[in-house]
């Protein structure tokens, strides 16, 4: 993790602004994993990789236009996810609700009545710098991420990984407010999940 | 009296302020008595965080070259 060294947003960006190249590779280092996971929610794995490539073109020609409204990285996310979407075939989006319930009747993780069913144990890795530090659990994490339905794993991406507003997602993938943190939380929920188990059983 | 279940469904809304008043106070009474809840939604928060910092693909040496030369062609242009 490099963030804490990156200077100032506003500093940042003036740099960038006059041609600092050694600062640009930093931050590509920084935010282009954040842009991949975006890209690849949206547009898929075949052209994550292209769609992240002409972000940051874009990104490049525009810099010295960057007013600074949103930060940094939010401006970047969104350009990739606008990006993602010009290059995604047109099909269909609309946001089935009724998928993203159909298991909540079943979680076995609570009783008929809605408890607990067998408690909900503490974690032994916690701080989120412990949790990035563990490979496997990582591995597991990413498994699970683009196993997650398409509109949870665009959401969770954009919002969570990307840093973005939710009226700003809202926009980019044409939904509600109230469809989006259904399918968000059902995001994070089951991202939980895939941690807590592997606290408990060291499998993923 | 919320059940768990619907406490822990509520916990992106109630993290990010979008819960009615009514529904703050009984999830906020329903955390005060209930572990595991509790502990629910502090994981919730470590998940978050956790993907917010993760590096899930980092750009390999000759992307970043690329870009890098990209990025000073079109400094020096302008």
């Amino acid at each position: 993790m490099t963030e804490e060294s990156l200077p100032s947003e506003e500093e940042l960006v003036q740099r960038l602004k006059s041609n600092d190249a050694a600062l640009f590779e930093r931050v590509v280092k920084e935010y282009h994993s954040a842009m991949f996971a975006v890209a690849y929610s949206i547009a898929g794995p075949a052209i994550a990789d292209e769609v992240v490539q002409e972000a940051w073109i874009s990104a490049i020609n525009a810099i010295h236009k960057f007013e600074g409204r949103s930060a940094l990285k939010s401006w970047l996310i969104r350009i990739t996810a606008n990006e993602a979407k010009t290059r995604l075939r047109k099909e269909s989006r609309s946001v089935s609700l009724e998928a993203v319930d159909e298991n909540w009747a079943t979680d076995t993780r609570f009783t008929e009545k809605g408890h607990w069913a067998g408690g909900n144990p503490e974690w032994d890795i916690s701080s989120p710098d412990d949790l990035l530090a563990a490979d496997e659990l990582q591995d597991c994490v990413k498994k699970h991420m683009v196993k997650l339905p398409d509109n949870q794993q665009q959401i969770i991406n954009l919002r969570d990984v990307g840093g973005m507003d939710m009226d700003t997602i809202c926009n980019i993938l044409e939904i509600t407010a109230s469809n989006a943190r259904v399918l968000l939380h059902r995001a994070r929920d089951k991202m939980q999940q895939v941690v807590a188990k592997f606290q408990r059983t060291g499998e993923c | 009296m919320l059940s768990c279940k619907h406490t822990i469904d509520q916990g992106t809304d109630y993290l990010d302020k979008e819960l009615g008043f009514w529904r703050k106070v009984e999830m906020k009474m329903h955390l005060m008595i209930c572990v595991n809840c509790r502990r629910y939604m502090k994981q919730l928060k470590q998940t978050i965080m956790m993907l917010s910092k993760g590096q899930f693909k980092k750009p390999s040496d000759q992307q970043v070259e690329r870009l890098k030369k990209e990025y000073q062609d079109v400094s020096t242009d302008k």
